[in-house]
């Protein structure tokens, strides 16, 4: 028998972190699944990769940020040889004079250095991270749990609005009024409100902007912190880094699908999705011809080439069309990868905050800079960067003594002026020069690096203009609206078709959620099929 | 002791609308203006002799046919003029024009591309939907939403009920006019750079925003307002500018018994426990009156009126926090003949309401991010109006005024303050590009006037020089308008009431603010439950 003729109860396109994800669930289930990947290794934009022979790094996506542990549990992860080397990582934001800040501040000893920079500040910490929590476990349910779909007759979708009203109701007057003025604000006009100290409120302007096409600055940026904390909260709270890098994690999920009776492929690139004449999904052909069969068509590609490449706009109403056509993939980042010789030192540091996530960024004048930079097609004078020490939490990613570190590069352009490649070396000095304010060094470290530029990004990951989120997570594409206009589980174009990636709710960032959520809906609402 | 009904502080459109609505109603009513009289005022500004230079114009303030009927005021002198039209002009020698005819405005559009003249069909249908929602929302007193009574939980719940029993494709394209970006928005339409930069230029003088930024599409519904061809909105403005159309609502206020004075500086709000009783002037004369209302912004009204510990430490804050900003300055110029445009077609009737020298979108983000940066200007959008084509009479025969709104001046600079050497570079970068598009401009000046929004700051009171008196993002609207918890006209103070821009709608329309207060106060909005219920009512 070819492996072409056997059938499967779904194929998932792409074996990112979400693909697989899904994959796994439906597994878990007892589901016969094929995932299908066009790379040779599974993981997407987390990948395990060598920078220079024995130092490791992960080469995309470096941090944990909002891994639900709820995954881990349900799939048992565990037993298929995933672990964390580090649960509970902190942010550290870098200090010029050494003075630096640690969050959330919420030992006695992180208040204290907060206390130090601005008393007033750390007064108002306090509360305000209340606030924004509450707001956040306003969203936090919206997330959890497949959105539902507005339309008439829809009784599901009265009753949780009636959900979301009670809990709207139950913050009390203040919180309410506050709300409407926060969600299209931009987060440095809430910061300013708030805060005095520079480098506080452009560590909490990070989490709203990182990997976002915005600015501090930029309208509906308060949104977008409140969304990642609302991520946050589902995922337990907590940042970690898993042992063997990020792309330890794919790792575990295709061996628990090749455990079951799913099978992972590689080096298999989708062309199209088939439609049976009643309209529903049959089956995919690779591009070397090969067929498979199955009722459920997962992907985990952005919504644009799912509907537009692989399923053909001939299956799409104008309208459809028209939302793909408008649909935003921005806020591409670059990445430098680098193996050092040793620790770098940076002074005022604590040991534990080595395994931080650090963030260099000032304040939020060079943060809006950088954006307006990246705006114009330029490279930022004072580049904005997010760094993690892989060898630090897995020493099995150098040799002994020595060191990787991974920086994330946000409000990079994809276009740059002049073209990456004659603007390369130039780039990748600024940030070395950047990182050496903090750290003096890192020059006499470094043996070895790699970048990843934006357009690299978008070959190596297939992220289309290196937007980590297959799609901008702006108030008009996230909740309903994400991809939304009868686009989503259940209203899509063609029956048997889900999207299951970062470019459908609950959206971006290394969550799991949306194969999760697109494997849970496919078990319970796709009856009819499986 | 002097004793009024009402005292309004302050006489700009919205002080002198709320005060003759209320006169009208038969009240004792006194206006107190700080400055002189307003024709003194306006023929103080002249240019060179015999050029008038038209006062600080608002941009797109909207004049809505309801309140001048209300107020009688085409009875007091008020004559409208519907300028049609309004020019792009752009680098590359092309152009678009404005029509308010729909026919007329899709063939302009079919120069540049025939799939967006079928688009423009729906955008104008789209923004003309939108508009007339707004139009309902501008004229009512806006409900705090967080307010609970067991009504408001009921209607909340059936407006959530309602919304989510609509369409997807629906409910998104009600949305996506109040989240997305001006250039995601004008993105789903239409495919020609020029028309989109046309349009954009037209919505985004006077707010502090890119076209670029998220919520941004929300500002283009207000151009429809009161417009209902298919075309291009046509811009509705009072003969005479501004001032005549505060002097035609003088004249309804005088006409009905109400009183003006000039040169009449309040200094103090009369306190009875804590209630507003009266106002104190600058030479200690105290007027008695049973409620006072405020034509200035919301941080003169309070923070420049009342003690900062009498009033609640969080509305203070909240006050100090309400966004202000100074975008535009006007240039206006005294011209010996009118200037020659060789890549319009000659007697373009367009011309009239204006031309525009926008760039491209990208351009005007540049200039908007220059502007948040505190850069002097390196890409204005340049807003250029001939106000002696609709009125001769303010330039001597066969000469003409031209008043150009520069957009994207910041207020003040990050290195160092608008000097006079600053001022003269600003106005050379202007003159230069003028001369690009029009050879032989700058020999035609005979004067000009550059007024930053320093200088428009001093001459209106308004914060900054903010044209609106507040700027007008989503966070600073309707029922977040001057703060959340206090949209309502009134703020912690009893008796005291906010009737400036500050207010809702601000720069949505001129005079409403000040009309919708009267209202409140008569009692007709909402039911009886007003401040003097008279067996007389509202008069409209």
């Amino acid at each position: 028998m070819m492996e072409h003729d056997l059938a499967y109860d779904a194929i998932v396109i792409g074996a990112g972190h979400n693909g697989l994800v899904a994959a796994a669930y439906l597994a878990e289930a007892g589901k016969r699944v094929l995932v299908l990947e066009a790379e040779s290794e599974v993981g997407g934009a987390a990948v395990t990769a060598e920078i220079a022979p024995d130092y490791m790094s992960s080469a995309g996506a470096h941090l944990l940020y909002a891994w639900p542990q709820r995954i881990e549990k349900d799939l048992k992860l565990a037993k298929h040889g995933f672990e964390m080397a580090s649960r509970d990582m902190v942010t550290v934001a870098l200090d010029k004079d050494g003075k630096h800040l640690v969050l959330p501040a919420s030992s006695r000893a992180d208040i204290a250095r907060l206390k130090d920079r601005s008393p007033r500040d750390a007064e108002a910490y306090g509360p305000f991270m209340k606030r924004v929590q509450r707001y956040a476990g306003l969203l936090q349910p919206l997330l959890e749990k497949g959105l539902p779909v507005p339309g008439e007759g829809a009784k599901q979708a009265a009753t949780d609005a009636l959900s979301f009203i009670w809990r709207f109701e139950k913050m009390g007057e203040e919180d309410r009024q506050e709300l409407g003025r926060f969600l299209p604000a931009s987060m440095a006009q809430v910061l300013d409100r708030t805060f005095e100290d520079p480098l506080l409120k452009a560590a909490l302007a990070m989490d709203a902007t990182l990997g976002h096409h915005m600015g501090p600055k930029s309208p509906g940026s308060a949104y977008q912190y409140i969304y990642r904390l609302a991520q946050q909260n589902i995922a337990g709270g907590k940042m970690g880094y898993p042992a063997g890098g990020i792309g330890a994690l794919p790792q575990a999920l295709a061996r628990l699908i090749g455990e079951s009776e799913g099978r992972v492929r590689t080096n298999s690139q989708v062309r199209h999705i088939l439609v049976s004449d009643s309209g529903e999904t049959e089956g995919v052909v690779l591009t070397d011809g090969t067929k498979f069969h199955a009722p459920i068509v997962l992907s985990s590609l952005d919504p644009r080439r799912t509907y537009l490449d692989l399923l053909g706009a001939a299956h799409l109403a104008p309208e459809q069309t028209r939302r793909l056509g408008g649909w935003r993939m921005q806020g591409a980042c670059a990445k430098i990868n680098l193996a050092l010789e040793g620790l770098p030192i940076i002074e005022g540091l604590e040991e534990r905050e080595y395994g931080g996530r650090w963030l260099i960024a000032p304040d939020m004048t060079a943060m809006e800079r950088a954006f307006v930079a990246a705006k114009r097609h330029e490279l930022a004078v004072e580049p904005i960067m997010e760094i993690v020490l892989p060898s630090y939490h897995d020493p099995r990613a150098a040799p002994p003594g020595h060191h990787t570190m991974s920086i994330l590069l946000p409000h990079v352009p994809y276009d740059l002026n002049g073209g990456w490649d004659a603007r390369r070396d130039e780039f990748t000095k600024r940030v070395v020069d950047a990182v050496a304010v903090y750290a003096p060094d890192i020059k006499l470290k470094l043996i070895a690096g790699e970048i990843l530029t934006p357009p690299e990004i978008e070959r190596r990951f297939g992220v289309p203009g290196a937007g980590w989120h297959q799609g901008d997570m702006s108030l008009d594409q996230t909740l309903l609206f994400r991809p939304g206009y009868g686009l989503s589980h259940d209203d899509g174009p063609v029956r048997g078709l889900y999207l299951c990636g970062s470019g459908t709710h609950p959206g971006g960032g290394l969550t799991g959620e949306p194969g999760r959520l697109a494997a849970a809906h496919v078990l319970e609402g796709g009856r009819t099929h499986v | 002791m002097e004793r009024y009904d009402v005292v309004v502080i302050g006489g700009g459109v919205n002080g002198l609308a709320a005060a003759a609505r209320l006169a009208q109603s038969g009240f004792a009513v006194l206006v107190l203006e700080r400055g002189e009289q307003p024709e003194a005022a306006a023929l103080a500004g002249e240019i060179v002799p015999g050029f008038k230079a038209p006062p600080f114009s608002l941009p797109g303030g909207y004049l809505d046919p309801n309140f001048v009927c209300a107020l009688g005021l085409g009875r007091h002198g008020l004559r409208a003029l519907r300028l049609d039209g309004g020019i792009s002009l752009f680098d590359d020698g092309r152009y678009v024009a404005s029509y308010t005819d729909a026919g007329v405005m899709t063939r302009e559009i079919q120069r540049h591309n025939k799939r967006d003249a079928s688009a423009w069909t729906r955008f104008a249908r789209d923004m003309q939907r939108q508009a007339r929602r707004l139009e309902k929302r501008i004229l009512e007193e806006q409900q705090d939403p967080a307010r609970r009574s067991p009504a408001a939980i009921r209607k909340l719940v059936q407006d959530v009920r309602a919304l989510m029993l609509k369409p997807a494709h629906e409910l998104h394209d009600e949305a996506r006019v109040w989240l997305q970006s001006m250039e995601t928005f004008l993105d789903g339409y239409f495919r020609s750079d020029h028309l989109k930069a046309h349009i954009a230029s037209a919505a985004l003088p006077g707010h502090a925003q890119g076209p670029c930024g998220q919520t941004t599409a929300a500002l283009l519904p207000l151009l429809w307002i009161g417009e209902r061809s298919g075309g291009m909105p046509a811009r509705l403005l009072p003969q005479g500018g501004l001032p005549a159309l505060t002097k035609a609502i003088a004249n309804a206020l005088k006409a009905a018994g109400g009183d003006i004075r000039f040169g009449a500086e309040v200094v103090d709000v009369r306190m009875e426990g804590r209630k507003a009783a009266g106002v104190v002037l600058s030479d200690d004369t105290e007027i008695a009156a049973r409620c006072v209302l405020s034509d200035l912004d919301v941080k003169h009204s309070y923070l420049g009126l009342f003690n900062w510990s009498s009033l609640p430490k969080r509305y203070v804050e909240e006050i100090g926090h309400f966004r202000t900003e100074g975008v535009t300055a006007q240039l206006d110029l005294a011209l010996s003949s009118f200037p020659d445009f060789p890549d319009l077609p000659r007697g373009c009737p367009a011309l009239a309401g204006g031309l525009r020298l926008p760039g491209f979108l990208d351009d005007m983000e540049w200039g908007f991010d220059d502007w948040q940066d505190h850069t002097p200007p390196r890409r204005p959008l340049i807003d250029m109006t001939f106000p002696s084509l609709a009125d001769p009479s303010l330039a001597p025969a066969g000469k003409h005024l031209a008043s150009i709104t520069l957009h994207y001046v910041p207020y003040e600079l990050h290195d160092g303050s608008w000097s006079g050497a600053r001022r003269a570079e600003l106005v050379q970068l202007v003159l230069k590009k003028l001369e690009t598009v029009s050879p032989g401009f700058i020999e035609r000046i005979e004067g000009y006037r550059l007024a930053l929004p320093r200088d428009i700051e001093e001459e209106t009171g308004h914060t900054h020089g903010d044209p609106f008196a507040g700027q007008m993002n989503l966070d600073q609207l309707f029922f977040n308008r001057p703060v959340p918890g206090f949209a309502a006209y009134e703020g912690p103070v009893e008796n005291f009431y906010l009737c400036s821009a500050s207010a809702h709608p601000g720069g949505a329309g001129l005079g409403i603010a000040g009309y919708n207060v009267a209202e409140k106060l008569l009692g007709s909005l909402n039911g009886g439950s007003g401040l003097f219920r008279r067996g007389k009512g509202a008069a409209a």
